[in-house]
């Protein structure tokens, strides 16, 4: 098995020790940086469906991540500036009011496997803290709405309404969390919508790249 | 000879007959977690701040006060857990003026006992104190990279909790002891069944034989969908399962299990019924749903419930008092039908 097999079979095992000399391994045989990038990414998709049809759980899911996050450790002083694996910026937030984050950090982690650069917000995000993070940072695809709590979803519905009267333009928005739905979602002018962290992944890059 | 409101709560926890279904927390009060904070060492004081094992609690409005774990503040990680025994300390229940306690929940909700029964939550199951320690990602990593780790500490903190129940019964002397352990989300399972049965699974059990010892009927009360291990819950010894979702196929599970658990719950809190602009109509339509759906079956305790967005009691008392009087009076108008 080439070595670049071996990385993606690990990271989706969660192998986070192995990885590490895996891709050195794979980069000594030759393999390019931004291809063992993909290998990972594409590992992470696996994971993701694996964990949206229930086959692996949260547990399994973040130690495939931790796997990638040590993979590309090592590629990093290598890919310094090049930008071509990615999808752009995801701006993430738990929405205002919601302290709550074990959601928002694992769509987090999944949209980062995903392959976009994630500027988090944290939690209890002021509606106008999304706009400036949207100005501050470049290259913005994407900005992701999370939210648990029933008593939130009406600012999550102001968020994403004064993002899209912000009149700043390039991205599209996803929400999500467990009282939401697709007819939330739209309700409320959300270009996205994601029940679970590994769908969150894929509904994101169809929203990019479409 | 007519049921108490108590007999017949109990009736139905313990599969006898009742006379209508009982309505929690009307038939039944509340104390420790659940009616309020709970004892501070759990989870803060009322308010939010430190609890014995020193882990900071907030109280957001939007969760209508319920206590959280201050985020990114925690005392373990999964590379600090094998050193749980140097970093972990447990609050001393000895020190604790119990008898004051319990004297000011009963003052500040009394209640008749001959008339009522008695629930006592006991927040932070084994679980949930993992999660407490270190934060929700590192505690499910921790049981992936360091099972033996986490199941000497989840053992400690189960011996902890059978020496917290043993004051419970002294002190607060309730029918029935509700071990407050979320394993589950809207979506499902946090860890996989096989690893919730290696690693939690035998400590719920020990904490429900312990409980049962001691005189009271232990209860278990997890969120989420959940229903994939009601044989594990069963078998953990647990009279009823609190606070059961409709995304759990509820029917399901009275019909295949209802001789073997009750089950405590079914009102749609996370869906329209639960929403802050639901119409009133909306949230009486979903307690008559709940009844009229659930309530056919024996073994079944209706549980309300909505997350108002205030830090004032009155507040969630003026959306909970209607939803509460209608069960109550539906339950009495349906009567128990065979």
């Amino acid at each position: 098995m080439a070595k670049i097999d071996e990385v993606k079979a690990m990271v989706e095992a969660g192998k986070s020790k192995l990885v590490p000399g895996l891709v050195q391994e794979a980069l000594d045989e030759g393999s390019a940086a931004k291809d063992i990038l993909q290998a990972m990414v594409n590992s992470m998709g696996v994971v993701g469906d694996r964990f949206s049809t229930g086959e692996i759980f949260v547990p399994e899911m973040l130690m495939a991540a931790k796997a990638m996050a040590k993979g590309v450790d090592v590629l990093k002083p290598l890919m310094a500036g090049d930008n071509t694996n990615s999808l752009g910026t995801c701006i993430i937030g738990t929405i205002a009011g919601d302290l709550h984050d074990i959601g928002k950090n694992l769509v987090s982690m999944m949209i980062k496997s995903a392959g976009f650069n994630m500027v988090d917000l944290g939690v209890d995000v002021p509606v106008t803290k999304w706009v400036e993070a949207i100005k501050e940072n470049p290259n913005v695809t994407l900005v992701a709405c999370s939210g648990l709590l029933t008593t939130t979803m009406p600012a999550m519905k102001e968020a994403v309404q004064t993002i899209k009267g912000s009149g700043l333009t390039g991205f599209k928005i996803i929400v999500g969390g467990a009282p939401l739905t697709q007819e939330y979602a739209n309700e409320i002018g959300a270009d996205g919508f994601a029940p679970d962290a590994g769908s969150a992944a894929v509904k994101a890059k169809e929203l990019v790249t479409a | 000879m007519a049921l108490t409101p108590k007999q017949n709560y109990l009736n139905a926890i313990n599969h006898k007959e009742t006379e209508r279904t009982p309505v929690f927390p009307v038939d039944c009060a509340g104390s420790g977690f659940g009616a309020f904070p709970g004892p501070w060492f759990e989870k803060g004081p009322m308010g939010g701040g430190y609890d014995g094992f020193g882990v900071r609690w907030i109280t957001p409005a939007s969760g209508g006060g319920a206590p959280i774990p201050a985020p990114n503040e925690y005392i373990l990680d999964s590379e600090t857990v094998a050193n749980w025994k140097n970093i972990v300390k447990f609050p001393d229940l000895e020190a604790v003026d119990w008898k004051a306690m319990a004297e000011a929940e009963f003052q500040m909700m009394p209640f008749d006992r001959e008339q009522t029964a008695l629930e006592f939550g006991c927040g932070n199951g084994v679980f949930e104190r993992l999660a407490a320690l270190m934060g929700f990602e590192e505690a499910l990593i921790s049981l992936l990279e360091e099972p033996e780790a986490c199941y000497e500490l989840m053992e400690a903190i189960t011996d902890y909790k059978i020496e917290f129940a043993k004051k419970v019964k002294e002190f607060y002397n309730p029918d029935i002891f509700n071990n407050y352990d979320d394993i589950a989300t809207e979506r499902g399972l946090f860890m996989s069944p096989d690893t919730y049965r290696k690693l939690i699974k035998p400590h719920h059990k020990r904490l429900c034989a312990a409980v049962r010892e001691l005189g009271m009927i232990p209860i278990q009360h997890t969120c989420g969908l959940c229903e994939s291990l009601i044989e594990d819950i069963i078998d953990t010894g647990a009279a009823a399962w609190s606070s059961v979702q409709p995304i759990n196929d509820i029917v399901r599970l009275q019909k295949e299990y209802g001789d073997k658990i009750a089950i405590i719950g079914g009102y749609n809190s996370n869906g329209a019924p639960g929403r802050v602009d639901a119409p009133m109509e909306v949230m009486l339509a979903e307690v008559h749903r709940c009844l009229d759906t659930y309530g056919q079956y024996p073994s079944y305790v209706i549980f309300p419930f909505v997350t108002v967005n205030s830090l004032n009691p009155n507040d969630m008392l003026a959306v909970m008092k209607p939803l509460l009087g209608e069960a109550v009076k539906y339950s009495h108008e349906l009567g128990r039908k065979k």
